[in-house]
């Protein structure tokens, strides 16, 4: 290892922003996913597909219509909304034949199951439709040039990356505040701690269940757009790379806990940045890094750091 | 039942089904000879996903130790010049070896957790792959390609892998007819009781763990030396999916399912996207059509038919169930035989609890409670709700531990002990809610108590040997007889889930009775019966007592408590408030106090 | 006679267990009525009918003249009836006071705080422990909380099932005086219960089942010297 690295406060600046700043990403990813494990107790794992289609949506008001980005940005988060929404209609709300109130315990793969065949479904389809080469944005879009502050031994920081900060921040804090000022977001909490309780209280457990579902995916098209903007390479596989880091965030916050999930995200995006840039060898094990973690924290504290879950067997 | 009058209908369709299956792949293979090897690996890797599947382990693992087993036999065969016979098991083997150790540590995660952990071991895997570029030749295998030997697969070819994949279903059949065969599938239904009936249930799951990586890492050996070059992504997060498709569709309740669904996911897009692409061309260039397809399929299947094809043949419990041969069981040598019986008596208590405690948070749900059990008494356990009587029975067959006290039971301390273990030295319950194996027959769950008093070993069952069968006839003779003892005899053939209440809570009990206990815990046995009913049970628990049986009680039902019990305990906040023979303990006041509430 | 709740003949059944066999019984306005009988006898079954959370196989269940049998659960909370289950099954992720909150959900709000002062009024240890997580209060405070939060929703008609389970003796009388004062300000009360000495104490009427049937109805200070009842628990002697 290049000891000297250590020595540059200004190389370490760097990458803590741009750790900071892939971190968001990953955080606001996993909040949505972990709100829904949170209700219903399953992984929805085509809430990557969700990201990918969001990102395709953005792109095609913004790149195809040339509309601005508040339009694109608007329009990921609507269709992300709406796909989930979708998603517990014609996937998870099936499998729930009991009734609101849930039945088997044993039954909580069925529903996973169901959302892999949604995935493949939602990716194939984009492959249809788009193709496999790389969509990009127009420089139009968001100036690729980015800003360089010569005062912090000569930051680069791109306008994504503010953007990125600026909305996620923006985003963690509105959610935040849904989930524990509103009626709405005291509803969903409710219905997370108990449904059997909930419907007691006369709460309409299936339409808390849906707004959920539509926050959630919002939340995963504003990740989804998000990244496009930054990577500017949009193609249907893009879902991969996110799904299983955003597994591996949600373990490292625990299941159901959404401040675990913005600092899980943060962490690992940090952790993953750190590693390329002063572990020789590091770019190959980037992708790694989260499997290790994800691993890691199954093994010795599967509660997740700041828990909920209940991982192993009593 | 309805269910029953529909059966033969669908059991029907399902042999249609199949039958389209099978020739759809055979029609498969004759077009395109290579089609066939994939199909037998697709085959192969179904398989591995059902050893784990079939005890209700989600481990998505297989396609993680196909690679394994891929690049193994490709690095033994290249770099070691092993020849083809030899590097494809010693692949399989290193598989094994991996899968013992994760295992370790793996298997104790939750069904979910379980999942994700697995899909995470395949990535590493795969990343491995990618990292080690000296060993595995990078992410395209460039250098594993040159000496490969695969001209003695191309000949030998698919022929070697059917007749491996022959053997495997072989032994998957003959292991569905032993002792393990049972003990899974009580397992995938219910795997705290399996371990009350003496079933170890951690080293089942490692075995079917193992059997698993073993299978897959054969797959992926064969898969290497029949395409003769590897690739990094060609066992990935979709494949593992493609394996998991396989199970889901075809059902992981018997071996055939993902067989079944190995091919009907391996045949139906090629087979559509030519048919369909002969009438409507554009569908030929439509690349993603099966992927469509196996999602589609995936998610119909597990929303419509979640046991998959092969929970729609008839029940082969029913064929199970069958009475064995009338010179089967011999009158004298069927108590007594090759089964191991009961040893002799033992002097002074069977079983004593001194100061057991058990606290939860705050609240002691058992406080200092004192018991002696001996051998050939009845002891009745009463008390309001929330008094800790099912907390007891809890901690005595050992499926909880106790916050401090003791328990001796046959002059050894076994508080904290694993739950088989205490099973299988004589302490069998029953439980609260009749918790029969749903999907096998009467005789089958009377036949699982039986699992560790069976001696023969899972190769003999392999081999059926004499003494596996002699053995296996004569524990169906013994399952038979206790059904008879409680009037259920005629009941051994028929699915458990389609028995009355009454009938269900006798079949528990004489399955207990099958681990052959010195002391036998019911946990409420007469809930849900009528008098005529609960009279019956009383008769035939005051039976129990004189084949020299001592028996703990836990019931609300007065009368029976009161007609059959030697001594009585009461129970109140965890406390015990009063102990006696029935008519002591019905005249206390502290009884009647916690019945009917204290004045306050 | 027409009471407040009217149960017609009610028949539940989990599997092939008949938990209830026909049991018929009315709850007029303003009582206490105390629902006693050994355990497995339906008593929480019943209740569970009545709020909506199981469906019964037959019988009607009349609410304010009004079938409710098969309508759910939210819906029947909606028209008045608040149930504190078994075991509490208060929300433990949450604080105190969003508990009571909630309690109040199917009212939108309004009226909320005029509520929550009641429920204050009655439970001071609940407005103590307002920012508690509820999942950290001892199991007397949230048997409170339960009934607390059932309060919230101004029900006409309060069922309350084992409101005693899992308390220690003392925390038991609170309770009961509680409930007693609960009726004083309007409030129906059904209530099920092991503890039939106090649970008759407070009550009404009492109802006594067994073995999924009415066995007795009647006056809860008869009943509480009725040699049967005491037989219904402990057997014959």
């Amino acid at each position: 290892m290049d000891l000297s690295l250590l020595a540059d406060p200004g190389f370490l600046l760097q990458n803590l922003v741009d750790g900071l700043s892939r971190g968001a990403l990953y955080g606001v990813y996993a909040m949505g996913f972990t709100l829904i494990f949170g209700v219903l107790d399953i992984l929805n794992l085509a809430h990557a597909a969700t990201f990918m289609w969001c990102a395709f949506a953005g792109w095609l008001v913004m790149a195809r219509s040339g509309l601005s980005l508040p339009f694109g940005l608007a329009a990921a988060m609507l269709s992300g909304g709406a796909i989930a929404v979708a998603l517990e209609f014609l996937a998870f709300r099936p499998l729930r034949r009991e009734g609101p109130a849930g039945g088997a315990a044993a039954d909580k793969l069925s529903p996973m199951i169901s959302s892999i065949g949604a995935s493949i479904i939602m990716v194939s389809v984009a492959e249809a439709c788009f193709g496999v080469e790389t969509r990009r944005f127009p420089d139009t879009v968001l100036d690729p040039k980015p800003f360089i502050i010569k005062a912090a031994w000569g930051l680069r920081i791109s306008r994504a990356q503010i953007l990125i900060l600026a909305a996620s921040v923006i985003l963690m804090a509105l959610l935040g505040l849904f989930i524990r000022r509103t009626r709405a977001g005291t509803a969903i909490r409710a219905v997370a701690a108990s449904r059997k309780a909930s419907l007691l209280l006369g709460i309409d457990v299936n339409s808390i269940i849906v707004l959920t579902f539509l926050v959630g995916g919002a939340l995963a098209g504003a990740a989804g757009i998000l990244v496009a903007l930054l990577t500017n390479n949009i193609v249907p596989g893009m879902g991969s790379q996110i799904e299983l880091r955003g597994l591996a965030v949600v373990i490292l916050g625990g299941m159901g806990n959404v401040e675990g999930a913005v600092l899980g995200g943060f962490l690992l995006g940090l952790v993953e940045t750190f590693t390329i840039a002063y572990l020789p060898g590091g770019s190959d094990l980037k992708d790694a890094i989260a499997f290790l973690i994800l691993f890691l924290m199954l093994l010795a504290k599967p509660d997740g750091l700041m828990g909920r879950g209940k991982a192993e067997r009593a | 039942m309805r269910a029953n009058r529909a059966r033969p209908r669908v059991a029907a369709a399902a042999w249609i089904a199949a039958a389209l299956v099978i020739s759809a792949d055979l029609y498969l293979c004759i077009r395109d000879p290579r089609d066939s090897g994939r199909l037998l690996i697709n085959a192969m890797l179904g398989l591995s996903a059902f050893a784990t599947l079939h005890a209700r382990l989600l481990s998505l693992a297989s396609a993680g130790f196909a690679a394994i087993g891929a690049y193994a036999s490709a690095i033994l065969a290249v770099k070691l010049g092993l020849p083809v016979y030899l590097s494809i098991p010693a692949a399989a083997l290193i598989c094994g070896a991996v899968a013992l150790v994760i295992g370790l540590v793996v298997l104790r995660l939750k069904d979910v957790y379980l999942a994700i952990c697995t899909l995470g071991f395949g990535e590493i895997v795969r990343v491995a792959i990618i990292l080690l570029p000296g060993l595995t030749g990078g992410p395209t295998g460039a250098n594993l390609s040159t000496g490969f030997p695969y001209e003695a697969m191309r000949r030998a070819g698919p022929a070697s892998i059917a007749i491996v994949l022959a053997l495997l279903c072989y032994l998957f059949w003959a292991t569905s007819k032993s002792k393990a065969g049972r003990a899974l599938r009580a397992i995938r239904e219910n795997p705290e009781v399996a371990q009350t009936m003496g079933i170890d249930v951690v080293a089942a799951k490692n075995m079917a763990f193992l059997a698993s990586a073993l299978i897959a890492g054969l797959a992926g050996a064969f898969y290497a030396h029949t395409v003769g070059s590897l690739d990094a992504g060609d066992f990935k997060f979709g494949r593992a999916v493609d394996i998991l498709g396989y199970a889901v569709l075809g059902g992981s309740g018997a071996w055939f399912g993902p067989l079944l669904g190995a091919g009907l996911l391996t045949a139906l897009p090629i087979l559509i996207r030519d048919g369909l692409g002969s009438s409507f061309g554009f569908l030929k260039d439509f690349a993603q059509l099966p992927n469509i397809l196996s999602g589609l399929a995936l998610m119909i299947a597990i929303i419509f038919a979640p046991g998959g094809l092969a929970a729609l043949f008839s029940r082969p419990a029913s064929r199970e169930g069958e009475r064995p041969a009338a010179g089967a069981g011999n009158a004298q040598s069927r108590s007594s035989g090759t089964l191991d019986t009961a040893p002799n008596a033992v002097h002074g208590p069977l079983l004593r609890i001194s100061r057991l405690s058990r606290s939860f948070g705050g609240l002691k749900a058992l406080s200092e409670v004192d018991l002696e059990i001996e051998q050939g008494k009845i002891y009745g356990l009463i008390g309001p709700n929330g008094a800790g009587k099912t907390t007891l029975i809890n901690l005595l067959s050992g499926l909880d531990a106790p916050s401090s006290g003791k328990i001796e039971w046959l002059g050894r301390e076994i508080q904290g002990r694993s739950a088989w273990r205490i099973a299988r030295s004589g302490l069998a319950r029953s439980y609260q809610h009749a918790q029969l194996f749903g999907e096998m027959s009467v005789l089958e769950n009377v036949a699982v108590g039986l699992h560790a008093r069976l001696r023969s070993s899972l190769v003999g069952a392999w081999l059926r040997l004499p003494s596996f069968r002699r053995e296996e006839a004569e524990a169906m003779a013994e399952a038979l007889e206790l059904l008879g003892a409680l009037g259920l005899a005629e009941l051994a053939g028929e699915s458990a889930e389609a028995l009355s209440y009454g009938d269900r809570r006798r079949v528990e009990i004489a399955r207990a009775l099958a681990t052959g206990p010195r002391l036998l815990l019911l946990d409420e046995p007469a809930a849900g019966m009528n008098e005529v009913e609960t009279a019956a049970l009383g008769r035939f628990i005051l039976g129990l007592k004189e084949r020299g049986l001592a028996i703990l009680i836990v019931e609300h039902h007065m009368d029976l408590i009161m007609g059959v019990c030697d001594e009585i305990l009461v129970l109140d906040f965890g406390r015990a408030i009063a102990r006696g023979s029935p008519a002591e303990v019905s005249r206390e006041r502290a009884v009647l106090d916690a019945y009917l509430g204290s004045d306050s | 006679m027409s009471g407040l709740l009217e149960i017609e003949a009610l028949f539940l059944r989990y599997g092939q267990v008949e938990a209830l066999s026909g049991v018929s019984f009315s709850v007029g306005e303003g009582e206490i009525v105390a629902m006693i009988g050994a355990n497995g006898a339906g008593k929480s079954s019943t209740l569970l009918a009545i709020s909506g959370i199981v469906r019964a196989a037959a019988g009607r269940i009349l609410f304010g003249g009004r079938d409710i049998a098969g309508l759910r659960a939210d819906k029947i909370v909606r028209l008045g009836l608040s149930q504190v289950p078994e075991g509490r099954a208060i929300l433990a992720p949450l604080t105190v006071a969003e508990n009571l909150e909630l309690g109040a959900w199917t009212r939108r709000g309004r009226g909320a705080a005029r509520s929550l002062e009641r429920v204050h009024a009655l439970f001071p240890r609940l407005a103590e422990r307002s920012d508690q997580l509820a999942g950290s209060l001892s199991g007397g405070e949230q048997q409170m909380l339960a009934i607390g939060r059932a309060l919230m929703a101004e029900p006409r008609l309060l069922l309350l099932d084992e409101p005693s389970m899992g308390l220690a003796p003392k925390l038991v009388s609170s309770i009961f005086k509680t409930i007693a004062e609960i009726r004083e300000s309007g409030t129906t009360v059904l209530l099920v219960e092991q503890n039939a000495r106090q649970a008759l104490g407070i009550a009404d009427r009492g109802l006594v089942l067994a073995h999924g049937r009415l066995l007795k109805q009647g006056p809860s200070a008869d009943l509480l010297s009725d040699p049967e009842v005491i037989e219904a628990f402990l057997g014959k002697a």
